[in-house]
């Protein structure tokens, strides 16, 4: 008869961070987890800490990394809202080719407000660029602006996230 | 032992989860998953669902010693313990 310290090294799987974040949000609370994967690089990198919170605390709009799940297959997913489409929304991944489909507000379990990596909070794709992000998203144009992006000087690319967050 | 114990219900999440009783404490409006996950064995969980903010904790006892096999006293002292631990979590609260 005793408490312990869970031992969670392998992570909760998938359907059960669905369970976690349901329950979580139900009582209006945030789930701060690890991220995984490469879907939403490099504004999300695999072993970032995300923070999601519930709706409608922090409602889905155009530009917001959204987590959702299938209603079939419950499997959780964090991508970015390319557009509200009629009671559902467009969403995608940064880093990937299609969209994941259209996914009624129903199936969204919270939005993306904090990520942190290696202790820093990284805000740079949260912010106002979201807008530009999620519509370059959505014309298929993301990967090139990706590409430009690496080539530009470290001072420039430091610049424009200034000028981005002023 | 009058008094009567039942889980910070706004504070926490507790669910059965591949076969384990997991309570993930929400701290400043946050369920951490990257800080300290608790579970409870088989008969913590027995105590935890007995929790439940109406029994009193001697009313408790008494239930889980007919349930269990152990010595009342041995008992009373698992079950004392662990509402201790719980309490001074944060994960139940006195009604």
């Amino acid at each position: 008869m005793k408490i312990e310290k869970a031992e969670n090294e392998a992570g909760f799987s998938n359907e059960e961070l669905v369970v976690i974040i349901s329950a979580a949000a139900a009582k209006g609370a945030s789930t701060r987890m690890k991220a995984l994967g490469c879907s939403m690089s490099p504004f999300i990198m695999g072993g970032d800490i995300i923070t999601l919170s519930p709706l409608p605390e922090v409602p889905p709009e155009k530009g917001k990394v959204a987590a959702f799940t299938c209603s079939k297959r419950k499997r959780l997913t964090v991508h970015r809202i390319v557009k509200k489409k009629g009671n559902g929304y467009l969403i995608k991944g940064d880093n990937c080719g299609g969209s994941d489909r259209l996914v009624p507000e129903r199936d969204i379990l919270g939005i993306v407000s904090k990520i942190e990596r290696d202790g820093r909070i990284i805000r740079f794709g949260l912010g106002r660029e979201r807008y530009i992000i999620a519509f370059l998203s959505g014309i298929k144009l993301l990967p090139s602006v990706f590409m430009l992006w690496r080539v530009l000087p470290f001072k420039l690319r430091r610049t424009i996230k200034c000028l981005i967050h002023t | 032992m009058n008094a009567v114990y039942a889980p910070a219900e706004d504070d926490v999440v507790a669910r059965e989860l591949h076969g384990e009783f997991i309570i993930i404490p929400i701290s400043s409006g946050v369920g951490d998953l990257e800080d300290e996950i608790f579970s409870l064995n088989e008969t913590g969980k027995a105590v935890w669902d007995k929790l439940d903010g109406k029994k009193k904790l001697e009313e408790v006892i008494s239930e889980l010693t007919v349930e269990f096999e152990g010595s009342a006293e041995e008992i009373r002292n698992d079950v004392t313990g662990l509402v201790e631990e719980l309490l001074k979590r944060k994960i139940i609260v006195e009604n």
